[in-house]
């Protein structure tokens, strides 16, 4: 009975971990998984944000101060820097006095991850290439058909699709390949924080909570066996 | 529930426990006991023919034998029936249940922690109640603002130099002459910041900075007057005597920057 | 007797039996000595209940239950609240949790027979549990309103639209609206925090009295109450406290380690506990691609969707059949104390049929929980077909091969 109980476990383990992953016109997303531990690399992706997305996209579910705080930046950097405007106080969240869908249809961005997975924002991110026959003149391999125009096209340089449908640069951008790629994951880690700030806390204390219940467990199976002694 | 067997001297056996019977023989009207108390044999005749009685003395029997045993050996043998048990080793299971209580008391504390610091104020509560600010500029000498802060009116008051003469005046009429608050009972001189709350009975106490007789003061020289109750307070906020309210106004945490008033940040 | 004793206990126990069933229900209950593992379920299943309780009074003190509140209130609580994040990934961790548990606990009885007599109702009060179960997670994932809870309601509310001439008027009754909205919402709310809950726990009393009036089951299928000591202790029993209460807390401490790794490391477990499209708010113009239940209901929504056919001179659609066939799946758990004619309790002495109806049994239902969080297509549409054949076989055939299958001798002592 247990060698069957095992057998259907490991069975069910294996079958419920082999997910399809959706990655549009791309038969699999780059592996990426975000890192929320880094404060450099969110500080930049902060930075590539507020240069790049905040133009159009909100991020009306985090709050300023919590920025300021879980990112550690002087609290006169956030006011004078990043929110440069009086009618927003630290405490407000950072919509950039835009609606939820910013007037050109920009959706809001913090939860995206979540939504997506941070595979998916990586590799959509990375995989802009020139099409005429969009309105904003490129296209997108993993969202094809995106109205999102290539705002990254200066970091990157351009891209278009050879015969087999394949990548390759037409313009070099002021980064190089693997400037570009970091700075892509320092954007991803930072909307993966926006997407759950309290994950810093939850992955930093829940090794000390896992550690007391192995003790607890250890503890307690020793006063179990005290009294099962008796049993036999 | 019993089992009836014949064994080779075709005496008839009734089977109660492991090493526990009763049997008859041929000869005797009564039951008799068979008992095997760790390996040793005993039996006796039980002098009774009920087969309930039979057994209870049986039991009795068995007991009286294993009282001849230490204490603890008898608590052993009750407990764990016929059996070879480990015996009980009580410093270790003290010491364990000591640990393990602990160990619950830990878990039990931590479990605690975040479902008490749930009912602190949320971000939003904070960000509702931050502090305030407030331009001063515009407030005319003798003119009184009124701010809101947590959702309580906070009275802004613009002393004129009158006032701030007549103010000293008052020490003896007022319950508590807060000396070591100054004058205006602020850190600016010129400016009384006051939570527009009446120490009563929490009404909304009017201000009346007319230095005149009043139909609540002959000689008003200016304050606030709450109309619920009677209470009266000079324009420094201070409770006079013989009124409802026990103290005086309260004042909010604030300070001066410049022009800017906040209100909710201590100095 | 304590109720004589001067004692301020004694003063308590002459009017409220405090010791007595105190004595009946925990330090004088005898529980057989020898169990395994597979015993300890009821116990875990007792402890997550409790997280439940607990973490959802605190989530319902800052949750909102209207349309347009509901969402934002969730993230509210993951941001805003201190450690509402925690509250929150222990109550959806908890769901799974209870399932996963619920589910083993269920397969013991099936295994060693503790749905035969005289447990027949300590197995229907189970079962009723697993039904209301069943009823609160899915009133409560619609509570977040997100894409998928909303999707996922739709799903589930249209069935009850499919039952022929009652069905649309029953469905818009149940909505209190002609579409899923925030009425839906707001008398899911009242049912998931406290009719359904109430209901719940006066099944587990009765599940519990109905247990400790019969005397709990072991592996073995031995009767342990054949034979007792002087004291009237089962020779083969023990008190329930402390050999089981303390037995209980290793198995504990393992179930949080577990529990607690999922809620700080992996809360939405990989979309399987808290799928993807349920960070986006519900829009009832956009349907997700891929509407998949949680991995807990996923067997059941395979059933559903494995009959493609109706009945046509019947006038039943494959849709209404596909509701009787999901519904029948659940309700047959019911009957199968009714259905083993086995002269034997455990799968240890059973014969060689009863042993293959249990393995095909447990491996049709990972089969179709593996099959309900995918896309559907043919092929997988006929193993999900086959495997709702082989769920039911088991139990369906089980009058015939409990009665002649050839079974063991079972001991007389543990």
């Amino acid at each position: 009975m247990k060698k069957l109980l095992i057998t259907l476990l490991i069975f069910s383990a294996y079958s419920y971990s082999a997910g399809e992953n959706d990655c549009g016109s791309l038969e699999k997303c780059d592996a990426f998984s975000s890192d929320v531990h880094d404060l450099y690399s969110l500080q930049r992706g902060l930075g590539i944000y507020m240069n790049y997305c905040a133009s159009c996209h909100s991020l009306k579910l985090l709050r300023w101060n919590r920025l300021q705080k879980d990112l550690v930046i002087p609290e006169n950097i956030v006011t004078e820097e990043l929110i440069r405007t009086s009618d927003t106080k630290i405490a407000d969240h950072m919509t950039f006095g835009m609606p939820e869908i910013s007037p050109i249809g920009a959706p809001d961005l913090t939860l995206r991850t979540r939504v997506r997975g941070d595979e998916w924002i990586y590799t959509y991110l990375r995989t802009f290439y020139e099409d005429p026959l969009q309105t904003s003149g490129s296209n997108n391999l993993v969202y094809v058909g995106t109205s999102m125009p290539n705002v990254l096209v200066g970091l990157q340089g351009n891209q278009a699709l050879d015969k087999d449908g394949k990548l390759v640069k037409i313009s070099e951008g002021s980064l190089t390949k693997e400037e570009f790629d970091r700075s892509m994951k320092d954007l991803v880690n930072f909307l993966a924080y926006a997407a759950e700030p309290a994950r810093i806390t939850r992955e930093k204390n829940g090794v000390f909570v896992i550690l007391f219940f192995i003790v607890f467990t250890a503890v307690m199976n020793l006063l179990y066996r005290e009294y099962a002694k008796e049993l036999k | 529930m019993f089992k009836m067997s014949k064994n080779k001297q075709g005496k008839k056996h009734i089977h109660i426990l492991d090493g526990m019977s009763l049997y008859i023989r041929d000869k005797s009207p009564f039951y008799w006991g068979y008992l095997n108390v760790d390996g040793e044999i005993h039996k006796k005749s039980l002098k009774t023919k009920d087969k309930k009685e039979a057994e209870k003395l049986l039991f009795d029997w068995k007991n009286e034998l294993l009282y001849s045993d230490s204490l603890n050996d008898l608590n052993e043998k009750l407990d764990m029936d016929v059996k070879d048990k480990p015996r009980v080793d009580n410093t270790r299971r003290k010491a364990l249940m000591i640990t393990s209580s602990l160990m619950g008391a830990v878990t039990v504390a931590g479990f605690a922690v975040p479902f008490l610091s749930a009912w602190n104020p949320s971000e939003k509560a904070k960000a509702l109640g931050a502090s305030v600010k407030f331009d001063l500029s515009k407030l005319e000498p003798g003119a009184m603002a009124v701010v809101e802060w947590r959702r309580t009116p906070i009275f802004v008051v613009h002393q004129t130099s009158k006032a701030l003469e007549n103010l000293p005046k008052l020490n003896d009429r007022v319950t508590d002459p807060v000396l070591s608050e100054g004058v205006a009972r602020s850190t600016n001189d010129k400016f009384t910041v006051l939570k527009g709350v009446c120490t009563h009975l929490s009404c909304a106490p009017k201000y009346h900075p007319e230095i005149e007789p009043k139909a609540w003061d002959e000689q008003w020289l200016g304050g606030f007057f709450c109309p619920c109750h009677g209470s009266k307070f000079d324009l420094a906020g201070r409770v006079y005597k013989g009124v409802p309210a026990p103290t005086n106004l309260e004042v909010p945490p604030h300070k001066f920057e410049g022009d800017t008033l906040i209100i909710g940040e201590p100095t | 007797m304590a109720s004589e004793k001067s004692t301020v206990m004694g003063w308590i126990d002459r009017r409220l039996p405090v010791t007595e069933n105190l004595e009946r229900h925990l330090t004088k209950h005898p529980v057989p000595k020898k169990v395994n593992f597979f015993y300890l379920f009821g116990a875990l299943l007792m402890v997550v209940f409790m997280i439940q309780v607990v973490t959802g009074i605190w989530l319902m003190m800052f949750y909102t239950n209207t349309e347009e509140g509901a969402f934002a209130s969730v993230e509210y609580i993951m941001r805003d609240v201190e450690y509402g994040w925690l509250m929150r990934y222990m109550h959806s961790t908890g769901a799974s949790a209870f399932f996963f548990l619920m589910y083993f606990h269920m397969f013991r009885g099936l295994l060693y027979g503790s749905y035969q007599k005289p447990k027949e109702l300590v197995w229907l009060f189970g079962c009723f549990l697993l039904f209301l179960l069943m009823a609160e997670g899915f009133l409560g994932y619609v509570l977040p309103w997100g894409q998928m809870s909303y999707w996922a309601a739709n799903v589930i509310l249209s069935l009850f639209g499919a039952i022929p001439f009652i069905g649309p008027d029953l469905q818009v009754w149940i909505q209190g609206d002609f579409v899923l909205s925030g009425i839906t919402l707001s008398r899911f709310f009242a049912l998931h925090v406290v009719v359904v809950p109430l209901l719940m726990i006066a099944l587990v009393v009765f599940h519990i009295f109905a247990l400790h009036e019969v005397g709990a089951g072991n592996p073995e299928g031995v009767d342990i109450e054949k034979y007792r000591d002087e004291k009237g202790m089962p020779l083969d029993g023990a008190p329930f406290h402390p050999y089981k209460t303390f037995g209980a807390l290793p198995a504990i401490g393992i179930f949080f380690i577990v529990f607690f790794a999922i809620v700080f490391f992996a809360p939405t477990g990989g979309g399987y506990f808290i799928e993807k499209p349920n960070f986006e708010e519900a829009n009832f113009l956009k349907t997700p691609e891929h509407i998949a239940p949680v991995w807990y209901y996923a067997p059941f929504y395979s059933i559903l969707r494995a009959v493609t056919f109706g009945i046509p001179f019947l006038g039943i659609t494959s849709k209404f059949l596909g509701f009787i066939v999901f519904a029948a799946s659940i309700a047959i758990l019911f009957v199968v104390p009714w259905l083993d004619r086995s002269n034997v309790q455990s799968i240890r002495y059973k014969g060689i049929y009863s042993k293959i109806a249990m393995v095909l049994f447990a491996a049709s239902f990972i089969t179709l929980g593996y099959l309900g969080t995918k896309p559907v297509n043919e092929l997988r549409t006929l193993i999900a077909q086959i495997c709702t054949v082989l769920y039911f076989a088991p139990f369906l055939l089980m009058p015939i091969y409990t009665k002649y299958e050839k079974t063991l001798k079972v001991p007389d002592r543990l």
